[in-house]
């Protein structure tokens, strides 16, 4: 019984999460992310029917899903930034110029390539994958790092996905690195380690994203009053200071 | 090949960007005295409690003159005057990487929430910071290799560019409307 529920495992939290989204309202605020979790879990239902049913052509259809699942995931990371910077725009207008710059960096890196005929990372698609992974972790490191430096306060449930999206994607490198250098050998365990986190993460986002959790909002005290207590606090100051000097000059 | 395509190719993106972004602004840093003092005014409307340590007491500490008197009337205690010197050298220099620390963090409160932010202006901000913090560690090490007497030119050095530095983000948050200064003061005073 268990190993006939274990293929469904990943689906059936799929859905769990999908039916949180609706009830929480959490579908309205982050629409591309649910969006992602519905193609993803179609994916795993198409890929089981043709498993069963059509097992030769079971290759392809993985990785065309595959492909169509991690181009989506730019669609998460481009959610997330508007989410967590909307009240930021200072920081959003820092993430879009070194977004731009990151994307350059691997355009020309890619042009560079094409030039010297160092086509490596076309030639097979799990090199594809990893690249695409790869630009991936990049934009997120970005996000987490700007997130950092300006101290922007994010909610539960942006960073359930920003920091649960960004774990399978390092996760995802690495399995893919390895399968790139162990070869057939390391199949086995690529599986397994993809089942694995993959899981794992569904039950970060399940914890993460079961209720509605806003970011923590700085509530500002009405000017004139903010105003009356710096002027109080300024004045404090330069009496303090004053005091000091007067206590030197009057040293014998 | 790929890594080194990826490098050569960041690192030419990168002096692209400060050339064009960030040199200009550099260049054309000096505010007129007016401006500095009104940006100066915004700086402690936002946050009072910041303030720069004093250029007098660096001076005083490095006074070449006070040394001289030490030589000629006690030379005995030369040894002792100057390792007393170059503690109080380095407590000075430690109170300027807190201030530097404090003002970077207002910094950041102003720029994450300014939508007028311009991306020149926070590679200079950090570009300015950066330079800062090295000068002050070459002075610590300065202080600690050749004695206080020796790093007091580097002192005057780094109160110009803090100067520089408190001008730029104090005329940053000029530009903020009074709601965003009440939420950054309220920021303020819940991180101090």
């Amino acid at each position: 019984m268990a190993a006939y529920f274990t293929p469904f495992l990943s689906t059936i939290l799929l859905l769990g999460l999908l039916i949180l989204g609706l009830r929480s309202r959490l579908l309205a605020l982050y629409p591309m992310f649910y969006f992602y979790l519905a193609t993803v879990a179609l994916c795993q239902l198409i890929r089981i029917a043709i498993i069963n049913y059509y097992k030769s052509y079971y290759l392809p259809v993985y990785w065309y899903t595959q492909f169509v699942c991690v181009a989506l995931g730019f669609g998460i990371l481009w959610e997330i930034y508007g989410a967590v910077f909307r009240h930021f725009p200072g920081t959003a207008r820092m993430a879009r110029f070194l977004v731009s710059f990151a994307l350059a960096t691997v355009l020309l890196n890619t042009l560079i390539q094409i030039a010297t005929a160092q086509s490596a990372g076309l030639s097979s698609v799990i090199s594809l994958e990893k690249n695409m992974r790869l630009v991936q972790a990049g934009l997120l490191a970005l996000g987490i790092a700007l997130v950092i430096h300006y101290e922007i306060p994010i909610g539960k449930n942006a960073g359930g996905i920003l920091y649960g999206y960004g774990a399978f994607v390092i996760t995802s490198v690495l399995l893919l690195s390895l399968r790139e250098h162990f070869g057939p050998s390391f199949y086995t365990w690529w599986d397994a380690g993809q089942v694995l986190s993959y899981r794992t993460i569904l039950a970060v986002w399940l914890y993460t994203l079961h209720s509605y959790c806003p970011a923590p909002k700085v509530v500002a005290s009405p000017a004139m009053a903010e105003d009356y207590y710096w002027l109080g606090k300024t004045t404090q100051t330069s009496l303090a200071k004053l005091k000091r000097s007067l206590g030197k000059a009057l040293q014998p | 090949m790929t890594s080194l395509a990826l490098i050569a190719s960041f690192i030419v993106l990168a002096i692209l960007l400060i050339g064009g972004l960030a040199w200009p602004k550099i260049l054309n840093s000096s505010l007129p005295m007016k401006a500095k003092n009104e940006a100066r005014t915004q700086l402690m409307s936002l946050a009072g409690d910041l303030e720069l340590p004093s250029y007098v007491l660096a001076s005083g500490i490095s006074d070449p003159l006070d040394l001289q008197f030490v030589r000629s009337h006690s030379p005995k205690l030369e040894k002792a005057f100057i390792k007393d010197r170059a503690q109080l050298a380095r407590l000075w220099l430690q109170e300027n990487r807190y201030f530097l620390n404090r003002l970077m963090r207002l910094h950041r409160l102003i720029a994450r929430t300014n939508p007028s932010l311009s991306v020149g202006t926070e590679l200079r901000v950090m570009a300015i910071g950066g330079i800062l913090r090295g000068v002050l560690v070459a002075s610590e090490l300065l202080v600690l290799l050749a004695g206080p007497f020796r790093a007091r030119h580097v002192a005057s050095l780094a109160m110009g560019i803090f100067d520089d530095l408190s001008a730029t983000v104090g005329s940053l948050a000029g530009t903020l409307d009074a709601g965003q200064k009440a939420t950054i003061r309220a920021d303020w005073a819940r991180m101090a």
